[in-house]
């Protein structure tokens, strides 16, 4: 493998050859690449691509069960294989600035903030009363307002933004020639992480020191890096221009990287685009006015206690939507904008404060658990993290059935078979009737958590972010598959979601909510091309792989309103 | 060092690979975990350290059941001309001195306060076991009344309690047993009523519950269940917590009365000679020490492999 | 908000406190089925040999001719201005036998927790520090020997070895700092245990932490990501221990006291439990009742300085 053909200066950092193991297995696997000063380099994997490891191993943090087995690290002129600690630790931070993956984590939580940022600053021989004023120079350098109170609060007093920023003014403020920022994006809101990026991105180019980006995600790496390398198994499997990778992908596995990036790829849109997707009969149900689903006018108070006084908190204002009869409602939103509140209260397990829920033309507002039984049998729940959804004692023959057996329906045997039927619904084989949650992947659990809210044969089917916590090939996987369903089954979706692109390769109608109000909806085509409210147009903005798509000329949400064509 | 890549993480890789090369299927996905519980005690059995804990664990619960399995000699027989040997072929652990032989008497010893450690355990199991399923089932004012109830046991040190209890009853290894069980009751209550809140807000009792479960049935099928773990984790624990406690009451003269003895009592009976002859209250100290550092190895790994 | 903070936990701890009382109270006063024969028992000697008077006489003077609650108010009263009543077995007031004995038992536990705290601080950090696995695994596994083995047996132990064997510190008497020695290791022995096993598990936990990460990720030296920003965070959980720990002293001081024959509450406790004398052991418990809550109220208001997340969170749960 060559070393980087975008080397045009010396490179701050440059891997060749690298190989770690941990014990037998071999996790990174020979790796060369260099990053430039000035340029953004991003390393694109899925999790346990090696990536991650290539990063410690640049840091000289790898664990003490990992071995560099062949190949060098030279960071700033040294080989960081064959040092002692002494001066390894003396490239960390100096020469090599980290910020970590996940910013409500990556601060120590007894400190004050400025305390963590002048750690860094120290490092660089700061003279002790100069310390605070450059510690407040490196948090407004990040973006931060208000520097001077930022830097006495904890980090639990700020959001998780501003300890990104935090995080990032560490990185920056001991003066490294390179920042490696580890999954920037992945735990932060779209627009919130974008804001960031364009930050980070800025200081760097500016300031001329290097940035590697570690990402699961294609799209925020093509958005950014002048070069793009693609990982998989411990392997480089593709590098080059990212118009390049994108464009014309030649290594299998980028081909499919770029295919299942949801929105941003070539993924066949027939399969979902309404009258397509829809079979015919079920196309002629989804009449305007055959409604499954209906809010009408909901409201939600929470209580906030604060001291003595209590405080409302109005989670939903006056929320109106309606299900279409075998189509998909998506309903996205940023986090704390009320959509999971509002499927929550569709599915009765949140009481409204006022407002109606309608099911199938009944008022289910005002029932009981009991009274409200018989109806459970028509829409199910699909839960976020398929993780904690499935009881990890059971099997999955147990689980799936399991609705079967609270209302008991059949006996054990006609059970045994009906778990047979909906694991093959799923493309799941008979044989994982017998395994367990934790032997499970986290898309097959999702399928499980899917093929159990079908069990009862259910219309309607309320999915909350389902495919949020998996892996990008993965999401689209399950995305097919229920679409495959919708359109088998005849089923109605309520969708929640924050991931546009996601949206736009499943759902017929959308609605957008922003602090617990709805401020656009319609046809999902018809408000991606033309959104009207701001919220719409910053979410779809923030959609990963614009900016590609903008280098080619298309302007924002041209490209998901095309896949939702 | 720090970590930045769990090993999990990595041998996860391979599978990947399969997954990638053959994306068609979800049943090429890989599996996030390879094995269940199965695999869990072959991994526990495979630590030599378990072994021999878990050996010797059953030793003592042996002497509990069958003291005669180990020893054909009475404890309570004098051998005037033998008084206070030191161990050796005859008497392992020597004898004291009245001429009793000493090995003997720690077997039968520990059959007492076996007996009377797993009487506290099973009070301090069932009692706390049911506050704690009821106070976090339940919620509201039952949840507040049993939990301020709890606390206040709580403000009392332990071995306290239990002399409380012991001075109202009265002292023999029954009444020991029933002090060291209700100092017992709080711990389990609450870390019942911590996994059983734990465990009713996880999606799984929410997919239930919307699947048309009944609360009974929730409670039954997911919630108990899923709570037992750390409670027989900590029930392992407060086994040796409680043989020391009971132990401890029996040396400060409270628990068997002559011419019976546990270990506390024979510990204590055997510090008039500890000049002279140490073994008297060294061997059964030993003997406690060992048992309880078994049981708390045991525990520990237990908790390791189940993490 | 933090004013407010500190008073409710000062409410709660004096309630708790009361509570105690009356559980004591039922259990010493109720739970038997007749105390006044264990009081009588206790007071004339042998069973059966008091006579009617005595037994007239000791029930007028702890009031069991009247009803049940009226006693409970009588002796909370009194307990309230100090008065605990009077030993039945030594004849002395409560109060009087409890000063006594406080200050010796107060400077043993002093000692003791110095010691528990040095010894399972120390220990706890090198055995996470250190890089050799084998070492590491030694050092882990210490904790447990402490905790394991009961405190008679390692009081017996030292007796044996430091004083019997090599003669350095006395075996048995209350006065002077070596007499103190002794007893004061035989507690700290499973204190300082049980505290390094918290803190070991506090600190393996905190370094596998993403901030730990972060720390090294600037450079900084090993030692100062350990004992600042690792170190730190674990202390949380532990602190609670100690404060369980400080506040069994009184218990703790039982066997160490009966073993090197110390003058001291714990010696009295076992003396009171032995003759069953009540309102002595009533006496004790509330002693050491207000001791254990007053060390966890300090505690308490001691936590918010090091964990600043603490009063928000502790503050929404109590309103919630």
């Amino acid at each position: 493998m060559s070393t980087s053909t975008l080397a045009v200066d010396t490179p701050v950092v440059e891997v060749r050859d690298l190989s770690v193991a941990y014990g037998q297995h071999q996790a990174v696997n020979g790796v060369s690449f260099a990053v430039p000063a000035g340029r953004v380099v991003a390393v694109v994997g899925e999790s346990g691509s090696g990536k991650t490891t290539t990063v410690s191993a640049l840091l000289g943090l790898l664990p003490a069960a990992g071995r560099v087995v062949a190949g060098s690290v030279h960071v700033g002129g040294r080989d960081l294989t064959h040092v002692s600690e002494r001066e390894r630790r003396a490239v960390r931070g100096r020469v090599v600035g980290y910020v970590p993956q996940d910013p409500t984590v990556g601060l120590n939580p007894t400190l004050r903030v400025g305390e963590q940022v002048a750690e860094a600053v120290r490092r660089r021989g700061v003279p002790r009363r100069s310390v605070p004023a450059e510690v407040l120079e490196a948090l407004a350098a990040a973006g931060i307002d208000d520097p001077a109170q930022r830097a006495r609060q904890h980090p639990h007093q700020l959001s998780g933004g501003l300890r990104q920023r935090v995080l990032i003014a560490t990185a920056l403020a001991a003066h490294p020639q390179l920042v490696i920022a580890d999954e920037p994006t992945s735990a932060l809101d779209t627009t919130v992480a974008q804001k960031i990026l364009d930050h980070l991105e800025g200081l760097v180019r500016t300031s001329g020191t290097g940035l590697l980006i570690i990402t699961h995600d294609l799209r925020v790496a093509t958005d950014r890096a002048d070069e793009v390398l693609v990982m998989s198994a411990g392997r480089i499997v593709e590098r080059g221009r990212p118009v390049d990778v994108l464009g014309s992908p030649q290594h299998p596995y980028t081909q499919r990287l770029v295919a299942d990036a949801p929105g941003g790829g070539s993924r066949s849109v027939t399969l979902v685009a309404p009258a397509a997707a829809v079979s015919a009969e079920a196309a002629e149900a989804a009449q305007a006015d055959d409604v499954v689903l209906r809010l009408e006018g909901v409201t939600k108070d929470f209580v906030v206690p604060r001291g003595a006084a209590q405080r409302t908190l109005r989670a939903l204002d006056d929320v109106s939507l309606s299900v279409r009869r075998g189509t998909t409602l998506a309903l996205v939103g940023e986090s704390g904008s009320g959509k999971t509140t509002a499927l929550r209260v569709a599915m009765r397990l949140e009481e409204p404060t006022s407002g109606r829920v309608v099911f199938d033309g009944e008022d289910i507002t005002r029932r009981g658990w009991r009274e409200l039984r018989p109806l459970r049998r028509r829409f199910q729940l699909v839960h976020q993290n398929p993780f904690a959804a499935l009881d990890p004692r059971w099997d999955v023959r147990d689980l799936v059935t399991e609705p079967l057996h609270s209302f008991g329906i059949g006996t054990s045997a006609e059970r045994a078979r009906a778990a047979e039927r909906l694991l093959d619904a799923v493309h799941l084989p008979a044989a994982f009737a017998d395994r367990r949650p934790a032997e499970l992947s986290g898309g097959q659990r999702q399928r499980v958590a899917i093929a159990r809210a079908l069990a009862l044969d259910p219309e309607l089917v309320l999915l909350d972010e389902p495919v949020s916590a998996l892996d990008v090939t993965v999401q689209a996987q399950v995305l097919d598959l229920l679409v495959e369903l919708q359109r088998e089954r005849g089923l109605s979706y309520l969708l929640i979601s924050h991931d546009l692109a996601v949206v736009a390769d499943t759902s017929h109608d959308v609605a957008v909510m922003s602090r617990g109000r709805i401020v656009e909806s319609g046809p999902t085509a018809q408000v991606f091309a033309d959104p009207q409210a701001t919220t719409t147009a910053e979410l779809l903005a923030a959609v990963p792989g614009q900016r590609a798509a903008r280098r080619a000329g298309a302007p924002d949400g041209q490209l998901l309103a095309e896949a939702a064509r | 060092m720090t970590t930045l890549t769990s090993p999990t993480q990595t041998s996860h890789t391979t599978s990947t690979t399969t997954a990638a090369a053959d994306a068609t299927t979800a049943a090429a996905e890989p599996a996030l975990l390879p094995g269940g519980r199965r695999s869990r005690r072959a991994q526990l059995l495979r630590r030599p350290g378990v072994v021999v804990a878990v050996l010797y664990v059953l030793l003592a619960l042996g002497t509990a059941a069958v003291p005669g399995l180990y020893t054909g000699v009475d404890p309570q027989q004098p051998h005037p001309a033998d008084k206070l040997l030191p161990p050796g072929g005859q008497y392992w652990f020597g004898t004291d001195e009245l001429g009793r032989d000493l090995f003997a008497r720690v077997v039968h010893g520990s059959a007492l306060t076996v007996q009377a450690t797993l009487v506290a355990l099973a009070i301090a199991v069932v009692a706390g076991l049911l506050v704690g399923l009821v106070s976090g089932f339940c919620g509201g004012w039952v949840d507040v009344v049993l939990m301020r109830g709890v606390d206040v046991v709580l403000a009392i040190p332990t071995l306290l309690l239990s002399l409380t209890i012991i001075t109202a009853l009265g002292f023999g290894t029954v009444n020991v047993a029933i002090a060291v069980g209700v100092a017992l009751v709080p711990g389990f209550a609450r870390i019942t009523r911590a996994e059983v809140l734990r465990v009713k807000t996880l999606p799984y009792i929410e997919a239930a519950r919307s699947g048309g479960a009944t609360w009974t049935s929730v409670l039954r099928r997911h919630v108990l269940p899923n709570t037992w773990g750390p409670v027989v984790v900590l029930a392992v624990l407060d086994v040796g917590t409680a043989i020391l406690a009971v132990s401890s009451l029996s040396f400060l003269g409270f628990g068997a009365q002559p011419p019976h003895a546990d270990w506390g009592s024979l510990i204590a009976s055997g510090r008039t000679y500890l000049v002279t002859n140490p073994w008297l209250s060294l061997l059964p100290g030993l003997a406690v020490g060992l048992l309880v550092l078994s049981l708390n190895h045991v525990a520990k790994s237990l908790e390791e492999v189940a993490r | 908000m933090t004013a407010r903070y500190v008073a409710g936990r000062i409410g709660q701890a004096v309630v708790v406190l009361w509570a105690a009382y009356t559980v004591t109270f039922v259990v010493l006063y109720l739970l038997p089925s007749d105390p006044v024969s264990i009081l009588v028992d206790t007071a004339g000697g042998a069973k059966g040999a008091a006579s009617a008077a005595q037994v007239a006489a000791i029930k007028a003077e702890y009031g069991f001719d009247r009803p049940v609650p009226v006693q409970y108010v009588t002796m909370l009263g009194a307990a309230l201005t100090g008065d605990l009543g009077r030993s039945v077995s030594l004849g002395t007031p409560v109060s009087t036998l409890l000063e006594e004995n406080l200050p010796s038992t107060l400077a043993l536990a002093v000692v003791a927790i110095a010691i528990t705290v040095v010894a399972g601080l120390v220990l706890a950090f090198v055995a996470t520090y250190v890089r050799r696995p084998w070492l590491r695994t030694l050092l882990e596994r210490v904790p447990a020997l402490g905790v394991s083995f009961p405190t008679f047996f390692i009081g017996l132990l030292l007796l044996q070895v430091f004083s019997f064997n090599l003669r350095l510190f006395p075996a048995t008497g209350s006065q002077g700092l070596s007499s103190l020695a002794l007893p004061a290791v035989t507690m700290a022995i499973p204190a300082a245990g049980m505290l390094a096993q918290v803190l070991v598990r506090g600190l393996s936990d905190t370094l596998g932490e993403a901030y730990v990460t972060t720390a090294h990720a600037k450079g900084l030296h090993r030692l100062v990501v350990h004992g600042k920003h690792a170190l730190r965070n674990a202390a949380l959980p532990a602190l609670t221990i100690l404060g369980v720990l400080v506040g069994s002293a009184v218990t703790a001081s039982i066997v160490a006291e009966t073993i090197f024959s110390r003058a001291g509450l714990g010696r009295l406790t076992q003396q009171a439990v032995l003759a069953q004398d009540i309102p002595l052991v009533m006496g004790i418990v509330v002693v050491a009742a207000a001791a254990f809550v007053l060390v966890n109220l300090v505690v308490d208001l001691i936590y918010p300085l090091l964990d600043p997340r603490v009063v928000v969170s502790r503050l929404a749960v109590r309103a919630a």
